[in-house]
């Protein structure tokens, strides 16, 4: 046998041996995640607070609340509906943000469930140094800036295109509305897609280990009425949502004047009535 | 086109090169194929006999002899606070040492148990019964309807476990004072002798503890678990 051959024999039974061992074994998974224990719709409040160190100190949960969302989820078919509301909007006689600064997110809860005819599971808030904590530490969002913003107020600095935010600049993104033409509804419009670009962070596959490190991060940067065994379950029910079955309704209304106050009156149409119905998700709305 | 090397030699070392009655060349190719079948032979043996399958076959073998429990150590990697003290201006509750300790201890017993329980045990090892102090009541639930063999529920024709030592590198989550969430994650190996051979047993598993009623418990988990060819695993 030749010194060629002899190699190339050598060669092709170390591979039959390495293959063999390769597959002399047979490997087994095992995933388990705890379910979110109800069906149907979970309803969550999320709120922005104007109050909290270092910008404003005082209690967060007696601010204005500046920005208000409510994200209605469908458990069972792993769809959600985010609806962006206003501050100004006129509710329960006065400006919805008024009223946690008087009653605390109890009170604001209790208000927009009148208003939406909604069942509120959670509410959840959080403050500029939180929402600038939580962006930092999943490691920046992702949106789409779609006008030039540029405003000493909020301190933004943005072309229009897509972006990378995290901390100081995305807390910019959702502050700024002189650099908007529809100002505040505008500025409401970019919360809801942070809010969204926080979501997609979230639910980009991670592992077990990855999502509690995340559930700490939520939790470290918010104040929430959800319960310490719920927080995994929700957690991974986020994850479990593709971005792509989440639709973002912004809404607006008429401006106006009550007390001296300038107010929106909302024109909401039949958005909380459809998912009151069950009607979350993207695609048609019978509202729509 | 290429010539082989005898009919090289031919043509520049005529006379005994002419006597040759079977080319170099040829011989190399002949024995290169046999090669090449035998290799392909074999391999198409062992897949025919190992895979992924789910064959429910033989009862696991109960009795044998006793083998030495898994040695469980805990390794604590990271601590980690979920508390919003810092949205109120207010410094976090440090966490309580003790509390962590005992926390990361009973985790670690559960794990050890666990392991012991369902690998090594005659009575109960690639059983269901390990599963029932591992899992939180909601873990069970969720497993009781799905596929538990990467945490060893399966079929096995195991007669010997030689277990090797385990390090669990631990996470702790706390709130406040307390502990709210232990992360485990561990390799465990062990050599075990089959019906059809001796290999190595390897799990590789991560997990989220909870505080439980009956104790601390896993609440998720993620599991792989290979087995050696002859243990004739199958799902249960």
């Amino acid at each position: 046998m030749t010194r060629r051959s002899r190699r190339t024999t050598i060669g092709l039974v170390a591979v039959a041996l390495l293959t063999v061992g390769a597959l002399a074994s047979a490997t087994y998974g095992t995933v388990i995640r705890p379910a979110y224990e109800r069906d149907g719709l979970l309803v969550v409040l999320v709120v922005g607070s104007d109050v909290g160190v270092p910008y404003r100190p005082g209690d967060p949960l007696h601010g204005r609340a500046d920005a208000i969302h409510v994200v209605a989820v469908d458990a069972d078919q792993r769809l959600a509906t985010v609806v962006d509301i206003p501050r100004d909007s006129l509710v329960g006689g006065r400006k919805v943000n008024a009223h946690m600064a008087t009653g605390g997110p109890e009170a604001l809860v209790s208000q927009l469930e009148a208003f939406t005819g909604l069942t509120f599971d959670y509410w959840m808030l959080t403050t500029f140094l939180g929402f600038e904590d939580l962006t930092r530490a999943i490691g920046g969002v992702d949106v789409v800036v779609d006008v030039p913003m540029h405003d000493a107020s909020s301190q933004s600095d943005f072309e229009p295109g897509p972006a990378h935010l995290e901390g100081g600049s995305a807390l910019a993104f959702a502050r700024d509305r002189h650099s908007l033409p529809d100002g505040d509804f505008g500025r409401t419009r970019h919360q809801g897609d942070l809010l969204l670009a926080i979501h997609r962070r979230l639910a980009d596959g991670h592992e077990i280990g990855e999502l509690v490190d995340l559930v700490a991060t939520v939790a470290r940067t918010t104040v929430s009425n959800v319960p310490p065994s719920d927080l995994l379950p929700l957690a991974l029910l986020a994850n479990d949502i593709d971005p792509d079955d989440v639709a973002h309704i912004s809404l607006t209304g008429r401006v106006g004047t009550q007390g001296g106050a300038s107010v929106v009156r909302l024109e909401q149409g039949d958005v909380f009535a459809d998912i009151a119905a069950g009607v979350v998700g993207p695609g048609e709305h019978p509202s729509e | 086109m290429a010539r082989s090397r005898l009919e090289h030699r031919h043509q520049t070392s005529p006379g005994s090169w002419d006597a040759v009655p079977v080319s170099v060349g040829t011989h190399h190719r002949r024995r290169s194929w046999v090669v090449l079948v035998l290799f392909l032979a074999v391999v198409a043996a062992a897949i025919a006999v190992t895979g992924n399958r789910a064959v429910r076959t033989t009862p696991a073998t109960s009795g044998g002899v006793a083998a030495p429990a898994f040695d469980v150590r805990v390794r604590v990697t990271e601590l980690a606070a979920m508390d919003n003290d810092g949205l109120f201006g207010r410094r976090p509750a440090a966490a309580d040492a003790a509390v962590v300790s005992e926390a990361t201890r009973l985790v670690g017993d559960v794990v050890a148990d666990y392991l012991d329980a369902a690998f090594v045990a005659p009575d109960t090892r690639f059983s269901d019964q390990p599963l029932v102090g591992l899992l939180s009541d909601r873990a069970l639930a969720a497993a009781s309807g799905g596929d538990r063999a990467g945490l060893g529920v399966l079929d096995a024709a195991v007669h010997k476990v030689e277990p090797a030592p385990v390090t669990l590198a631990v996470r702790v989550v706390t709130s406040g004072a307390e502990v709210a969430f232990v992360v485990v994650r561990y390799d465990a190996r062990a050599w075990v002798v089959t019906d059809g051979g001796a290999g190595l047993l390897h799990q590789r598993a991560q997990m989220v503890f909870v505080p439980a009623a009956g104790g601390w418990r896993a609440d998720a988990v993620d599991a792989d678990l290979t087995l050696p060819v002859g243990t004739e695993g199958g799902n249960r």
